[in-house]
């Protein structure tokens, strides 16, 4: 029986593999236009007005219409502005950045200290049933999604930067 | 005779740097740069609307419109928006609001100092859709 178990585990770790190696998650952000491999391209990688937005290795911003895009990799996550979500890229992002970081410095705290509530419970065994994962649930609860806001955010303003550049304009540091 | 030395510096001090022309100083950042080589300190953020570039000058407080084409580029310190001209006339009608929760949440959070950051820009987009919409 354990044979067995162990020989199911391997086969689904085979396939799994073979399935990754195949795909191409394996290789770094590219993608075909005009039958054209632009490889390595930086996030992110997204089409807005049906034109495609991508950023070289080497930094330049570059635009295709995107009907000339033959494909475009997983590891690229693209993201499609529609002409409603356009206006989100404009908004102020200075609360909402002071938040997020509130959030997730609320959340370590809240699960340091619920750890350390475990520690102190683990070292008196006594007291171990008064242990309750509350505030462990509400930290990761408060850092999840302030950590996507965060992503969100960080996004919004390389999205920006990239049309910006894309009509000429550079950022002189 | 040191409070009269120091008053001396000061006046001299002070009245040599109203003569320096605007050109000669130091632009610090945020500021645009024009393809003729000319940098000028502007006020966040600088609008990108319709193939045009809107911004307000720090040091006389006027909205300039120029073509992008004039334009070679701006500092990194800076917050460029584009945005759409739908977007523009409604952060331009809208009024603004939060100076209560601005005023209210600085101490002890320190939040309000990042609201009233955001309606400092809202109102400066405000004053560059009016300027824009006077000028039409």
């Amino acid at each position: 029986m354990k044979q067995m178990k162990t020989l199911l585990i391997m086969f689904s770790l085979s396939i799994s593999g073979c399935a990754f190696s195949q795909s191409d998650w394996i290789m770094k952000p590219y993608v075909v236009v005009n039958d054209s491999l632009y490889e390595n391209v930086k996030h992110p990688v997204f089409i807005m007005d049906s034109t495609l937005y991508i950023r070289t290795a080497e930094g330049v911003v570059l635009t295709f219409p995107s009907r000339d895009v033959n494909y475009i990799s997983k590891r690229c996550i693209y993201d499609r502005i529609t002409p409603q979500e356009q206006n989100r890229l404009s908004r102020s992002v200075a609360t909402g950045s002071y938040l997020s970081i509130a959030g997730i410095s609320g959340g370590i705290a809240l699960i340091v200290n619920n750890l350390n509530q475990l520690a102190y419970l683990k070292a008196n065994s006594y007291y171990y049933y008064a242990y309750s994962p509350v505030g462990l649930i509400f930290g990761v609860a408060c850092i999840i999604p302030s950590s996507i806001a965060i992503y969100h955010f960080i996004q919004r303003k390389r999205q920006m930067k990239m049309i910006v550049e894309s009509k000429g304009l550079r950022f002189i540091s | 005779m040191k409070k009269i030395i120091l008053l001396f510096i000061f006046f001299v001090h002070f009245s040599s740097f109203g003569q320096a022309t605007q050109d000669s100083q130091m632009v610090y950042p945020p500021f645009i740069t024009y393809k003729n080589g000319m940098s000028y300190a502007v006020s966040k953020p600088i609008i990108i609307c319709d193939s045009m570039c809107y911004y307000i000058n720090r040091f006389n407080k006027k909205v300039y419109a120029e073509p992008i084409s004039k334009i070679e580029g701006f500092s990194n310190k800076n917050d460029v928006r584009w945005m759409t001209y739908d977007k523009l006339q409604q952060i331009g009608s809208t009024p603004v609001k939060g100076y209560f929760w601005g005023i209210i949440t600085i101490y002890p959070t320190g939040l309000g100092i990042f609201i009233m950051s955001d309606i400092t820009k809202r109102k400066h987009i405000q004053k560059i859709t009016r300027s824009r919409n006077n000028a039409i």
